[in-house]
């Protein structure tokens, strides 16, 4: 593990990137042996008990009360505490077990044992991680029953440092002044923990399962953390020093680049506007547009809400949903794609029929035709929840044929009517499209456009049955990459094509923001590009660089 | 002594948020209200007997309430689970 002179080097897994130098700060253990031979009557044992959990309370009310108002997570993490702590089962089984003679700290500690084996049984990875907000809440209760007249806080930051610990909890966590943590380095933990979660909501550099020995705990020792490649350095000699600074400043030049991005419009050096959009699949996703300043919403997927469940969606489900997303949007072009599924999905409650080959099957709008009253209830739910948005387009995903276009259509207006002799209002200026991404349908663009007025190319799919190549294929190697000199002809021709009917066109597949196609896609003449929210700083930088 | 079958909705299973959801709507009950899961019976009142049901996306359980207000209990929690938890 050493890679120079006095320099030690500890690999770990990243949590939340970032590169940080500084004082280590080594966490101590606490004490909790004290008092624990003191056994009183029953009476004694069970005030001293719920002492600990009035003193616990009171902890972790104020740590509340100090949270920022903005920091709902952290909030809800201590919310959940406190539920725990007030546990009517863990509270009736350490009575029952004082009255059987244990002492407070003895029935305590068993019943918080006997939780911590039931929750190593459990399957699911999420829910055994849950027994560090159990460990968490009981080392307090614990250190309270031991030592009722002393503050339970073991961490004190004098100084910004790097925080290097067994372990952490996401209670000590968010007690830290946040100004002085620099970077979180944990021998255990996992990146699915709450302190985990926090330290990525909180942007505090993370590293956990990382080797470290924390043997010497002298002061004074320098670290540098870098979570982007996951390494903890100590004591770097000047030549390893000036390495990760030089790193260190790039990757804060680039951030602070990137932001220099955002609240403004996509343009090249030309001038010429290319707004961005951010693909989501509902309102958790809101956030993340506005974060990254995305320009509109190219791609909406619907499916998800469709997904995983024992019946389809309600209407007004539904309705709920769209309109989250429209309202947490205002202003903002939306794109939303109908339901697009297929046979290979399971759809319990839609009886699928087992395909050869479901990709070349009974999927997208040739599945919403077929499953009418499906259909109908999520137009329906749309076309209520329109009146929230200001620029919305309805997109019709996997279309082959003019038919499916003209019926799709004629549903939509079969719902508009039903809504008008029942006076519930609609946005009226709703644009319609389609996906492309079947190839023949590239051909028919002058028909397409006197149906619709924008088409979306859904380069995944459309490269797939174009190239008669499965993404997913790991083996197929360089011949699975898009930068294929026919495919590439082919999107020019359909960009053109396009325009040269009247037809918006925008690329919402994940080759929008790549390298080398990004820049193509704009020389062809692309109107609009849509990608994941986190892609859009980077690709308007991109472009702010091409003629 | 009344009881209601229900399935849980929730993908993710009974995790932490839906668990503390269901323990404080039944705490607010005067009846004694318990879970019953594959031979498994909790206390429904406690979100972390709760969680160690390990109940999944589509488990069937059953709701036990006794008590003066269990009809109206187990309905609320009925509801509950039926919305996914989410209130």
């Amino acid at each position: 593990m050493i890679s120079a002179a006095s320099t030690k080097v500890f690999k770990g897994t990243t949590v939340s990137k970032g590169i940080a130098r500084g004082p280590i700060y080594f966490k101590k253990e606490l004490n909790l042996t004290n008092g624990w031979a003191v056994r009183g009557s029953v009476t004694d044992e069970q005030n001293r008990y719920n002492k600990a959990v009035d003193l616990s309370r009171t902890d972790l009310n104020q740590l509340i009360a100090s949270m920022d108002v903005s920091h709902s997570e952290g909030r809800d993490v201590i919310e959940a505490h406190i539920q725990l702590l007030e546990d009517p089962e863990v509270q009736d089984q350490v009575f029952a077990k004082i009255e059987n003679g244990f002492s407070a700290i003895e029935a305590y500690s068993t019943v918080v044992e006997d939780f911590r084996n039931l929750f190593a049984q459990l399957d699911d990875e999420y829910m055994k991680q849950r027994v560090h907000d159990l460990d968490d809440v009981s080392k307090r209760v614990l250190f309270y029953i031991a030592n009722p007249n002393e503050t339970y806080e073991n961490i004190s930051l004098t100084q910004p440092s790097i925080l290097v610990s067994d372990d952490l909890s996401p209670s000590q966590l968010l007690g830290l002044d946040k100004s002085k943590v620099l970077g979180v380095v944990l021998k255990h933990g996992s990146t699915q923990s709450h302190t985990s979660i926090l330290c990525r909501s909180l942007e505090i550099p993370c590293i956990v399962r990382a080797a470290i020995d924390i043997d010497d705990r002298e002061s004074k020792i320098i670290g540098f953390l870098d979570s982007i490649a996951g390494d903890l350095y100590l004591n770097p000699d000047p030549q390893i020093e000036a390495k990760l600074e030089s790193k260190r400043k790039s990757y804060i030049n680039e951030l602070s680049l990137l932001q220099s991005f955002k609240n403004m419009a996509t343009k090249t050096k030309s001038g010429r506007l290319v707004p961005l959009g951010a693909n989501i699949s509902g309102p958790q996703d809101v956030e993340s547009v506005l974060k990254n300043d995305a320009e509109l919403v190219g791609l909406y997927r619907t499916e998800f809400l469709f997904l995983d469940r024992t019946k389809a969606p309600t209407e007004d489900e539904q309705f709920e949903v769209y309109k989250k997303v429209f309202e947490g949007l205002p202003n903002k072009r939306i794109i939303l794609r109908t339901l697009d599924i297929g046979g290979d999905k399971v759809i319990s409650y839609l009886d699928l029929e087992k395909e050869e080959n479901p990709f070349l099957g009974v999927r997208g709008i040739r599945l919403c035709l077929k499953y009418k009253e499906l259909f109908k209830d999520q137009l329906r739910a749309i076309l209520r929840a329109s009146v929230y948005a200001s620029d919305l387009g309805i997109m019709f995903p996997m279309v082959s044929t003019l038919e499916e276009i003209t019926d799709s259509k004629k549903l939509l207006d079969e719902v508009k009517k039903e809504l008008r002799l029942k006076n519930i209002p609609y946005n009226e200026k709703i644009e319609i499209g389609v996906m492309m991404e079947v190839p023949s349908l590239g051909f028919m663009l002058k028909e397409v456009a006197q149906e619709v007025t924008f088409i979306s190319i859904g380069t995944n799919d459309l490269f797939q049955y174009s190239n008669a190549c499965d993404r997913m294929n790991a083996d197929l190697g360089s011949i699975s990459s898009p930068n294929h000199i026919g495919f590439l002809r082919f999107l020019k021709f359909i960009i053109e094509e396009s325009h040269k009917y009247g037809l918006h066109v925008g690329v919402c597949g994940s080759i929008a923001h790549h390298p080398q196609i990004m820049p193509f896609l704009i020389e062809c003449g692309v109107d609009d590009l849509s990608m994941t929210a986190q892609h859009v700083l980077e690709a308007r930088k991109a472009i702010a660089s091409l003629n | 002594m009344a009881e209601v079958k229900k399935v849980l909705l929730n993908k993710e299973g009974l995790h932490a948020r839906p668990a503390g959801t269901l323990a404080k709507a039944a705490a607010g009950f005067k009846s004694k209200i318990e879970l019953q899961f594959n031979q498994k019976k909790v206390n429904a009142k406690s979100s972390l007997s709760l969680m160690t049901l390990g109940l999944a996306h589509n488990s069937e359980f059953t709701i036990l309430a006794d008590g003066e207000d269990s009809e109206q209990a187990l309905k609320a929690l009925a509801d509950l689970v039926d919305k996914e938890f989410k209130i």
